[in-house]
């Protein structure tokens, strides 16, 4: 059974490469096109890893992640930020969240799909 | 002359508030779009680089796929796709140029709606200014038009974060926690 992952950014695009590369890999990817699209599709399943863009309409992704602490089945899911920014202030703010990790974009979808499989497997 | 010393106070604030607060929003534009056509000029040249490796590299493996001994060209296969799916991967990572940009062109447009507000600021303050009106009620329409660019100051901060901070399409830091 192939690991979920949901993939959460509000640029069709760059959805579009994360998932052609996690699905490559043999994950199960679900998209979302912002934090808010994203809190709603984690409510109806639980996902094995949440990967999130920060700068989102509605909500975004820190938000996305301090709602999905407080979820009981979401307490220890890995949840990884894929961002353009990049300062520490920012990742200090993301850790405090609940990240367990900061990837900068652009990514190169070999080390992503390394990284993921590091985290989940 | 106290009023006609305050008046010039408040005209100087508000000319030098213009200034400013115009000067600030153009330049972050001009850097935002120095910024932008850096990285669609670097996009543009790594993924014609990339496609025309991968049409090379498909080339190449046709070529080899229709040896007749397929067993000596089978490393040579491996090799090959191994090497296109390198270029695909950087491909991947020239495309995102596309949601950067888009950042940078939002962030763009923030500046010129604030840029816009500056002059509607100017636009209905000069509305309000009779012909015929007195020292006073120009001081307290002056004072008004400074309180506005006072506080689209604070907007600026706002609007000119770095979200973006890219310079080239190298792939970005990874850090776990």
């Amino acid at each position: 059974m192939a690991k979920t992952i949901l993939a959460v950014d509000d640029s069709g695009s760059l959805r579009q490469m994360v998932s052609f590369s996690l699905k490559a890999a043999g994950y199960d990817v679900t998209e979302a096109v912002d934090g808010q699209d994203g809190l709603n599709k984690a409510k109806q399943h639980t996902y094995d890893l949440v990967l999130t863009d920060q700068n989102m309409p509605r909500m975004d992704g820190l938000t996305l992640i301090k709602m999905l602490r407080g979820m009981a089945n979401y307490q220890h899911v890995p949840i990884l930020m894929l961002t353009t920014e990049s300062s520490d202030e920012m990742k200090s703010q993301g850790r405090a969240a609940g990240a367990n990790g900061w990837l900068v974009k652009p990514f190169d979808p070999q080390r992503l799909t390394e990284v993921v499989k590091k985290v989940i497997g | 002359m106290q009023n006609n010393q305050t008046m010039g106070s408040q005209l100087q604030q508000l000319l030098t508030a213009i200034s400013k607060h115009g000067n600030q929003h153009v330049l972050e534009i001009q850097r935002d779009l120095v910024q932008t056509n850096n990285l669609l000029e670097e996009a543009i040249r790594k993924l014609g680089n990339s496609f025309l490796a991968i049409h090379q590299g498909l080339s190449s493996y046709q070529q080899l796929s229709n040896l007749p001994d397929l067993k000596s060209s089978g490393e040579q296969l491996a090799a090959l796709q191994t090497e296109i799916n390198q270029h695909i991967n950087a491909a991947i990572t020239g495309l995102q140029f596309q949601d950067m940009t888009s950042q940078l062109i939002t962030k763009m447009s923030k500046h010129i709606a604030e840029l816009h507000d500056v002059f509607a600021v100017m636009d209905r303050s000069d509305r309000q200014i009779p012909a015929t009106a007195d020292d006073a009620a120009i001081l307290a329409i002056l004072h008004v038009m400074n309180t506005e660019l006072q506080h689209q100051r604070l907007v600026f901060d706002d609007v000119s974060r770095k979200i973006v901070t890219q310079q080239h399409l190298e792939s970005g830091d990874i850090e776990l926690f």
